[in-house]
């Protein structure tokens, strides 16, 4: 975890990096989270929906970065967390999470950190991009 | 659309912050901290209990709770739906697990929009807010849901 009172503008969190997805990440997360859509673990249903295969959550890949930045800054200190996703997410892919500190002010009386965070995949295309806020006082 | 009933907020539901579902839900989004593991590693770390995920209040959208007043109407067609983005706003540190929250929904808008791929679209915009058991709101979870008017295909 950071040192909250060193925290600044341009710091960059961690990467961290899911060398390759597989569909059991959908499976273990379907089971923790309660998403079983079965667009995205079943493939006939996916097909009949037109797609190639089954498809990640976009609460999945956006939950890995989160957890990312909550394990950097603290999870007790997140106050924010907002997720677009832009493209989706395949078996065989490989994710780089990422983000940046981009402004230090005041709250409601707290000293908090904004982030923009990302998911990148394949060749470095978005697959989410995230805004963060958390306390740093 | 603006029916009567949009914008009111649905029959309240417990939304229990189970440590076993923390742990679970922090573990398949490639935790490595041990925080989200046992109430000894978060007492180590400072915490008073163990904290929950940033996202995982969105967990409670799959325990079927009372849906938000006029989402029957819409005629939404699960086939066609994206998620386009979610947000959780926090009014303080996260709630620990063995918390009791209630939750109740609401929806905050509708609206439709031409799609440059998917025809038609229509945006359906869910709020959640959760309040602790003195009955203080603790969490804000805001859902956009998109309903195209077809197949979106694979965009790579």
């Amino acid at each position: 975890m950071a040192d909250l009172k060193e925290v600044s503008v341009g710091d960059s969190m961690p990467e961290r990096v899911v060398a390759k997805v597989v569909v059991s990440d959908f499976v273990k997360y379907a089971g923790a989270g309660g998403d079983f859509n079965p667009i995205h673990h079943d493939p006939s249903f996916a097909a009949l929906a037109g797609q190639d295969s089954v498809f990640a959550m976009g609460m999945w890949q956006a939950g890995v970065v989160s957890v990312a930045a909550a394990e950097w800054l603290g999870p007790e200190n997140v106050r924010r967390f907002k997720c677009r996703f832009r493209e989706r997410v395949w078996p065989g892919d490989k994710l780089v999470c990422s983000g940046e500190v981009v402004a230090i002010r005041e709250d409601a009386g707290e000293k908090v950190a904004d982030l923009e965070l990302k998911v990148s995949r394949g060749e470095g295309q978005i697959a989410v991009e995230a805004e963060a806020t958390f306390a740093v006082s | 659309m603006a029916s009567e009933e949009q914008g009111q907020f649905g029959e309240p539901f417990v939304f229990p912050v189970e440590l076993g579902k923390i742990r679970e839900f922090a573990k398949s989004l490639k935790a490595e901290s041990s925080v989200w593991l046992s109430e000894d590693a978060a007492a180590d770390a400072g915490l008073s209990g163990v904290p929950m995920p940033p996202t995982f209040p969105i967990a409670a959208a799959h325990w079927d709770p009372p849906p938000a007043p006029g989402r029957g109407g819409l005629d939404l067609d699960l086939r066609f739906i994206l998620h386009g983005e979610q947000e959780f706003i926090f009014h303080g540190p996260p709630p620990a697990a063995g918390a009791k929250l209630t939750g109740r929904q609401r929806l905050a808008d509708v609206y439709e929009k031409e799609g440059k791929r998917g025809g038609s679209m229509k945006f359906v915009i869910t709020e959640t807010v959760f309040a602790d058991e003195s009955g203080r709101d603790v969490i804000t979870s805001r859902s956009t849901l998109i309903q195209t008017g077809q197949v979106v295909k694979k965009e790579g």
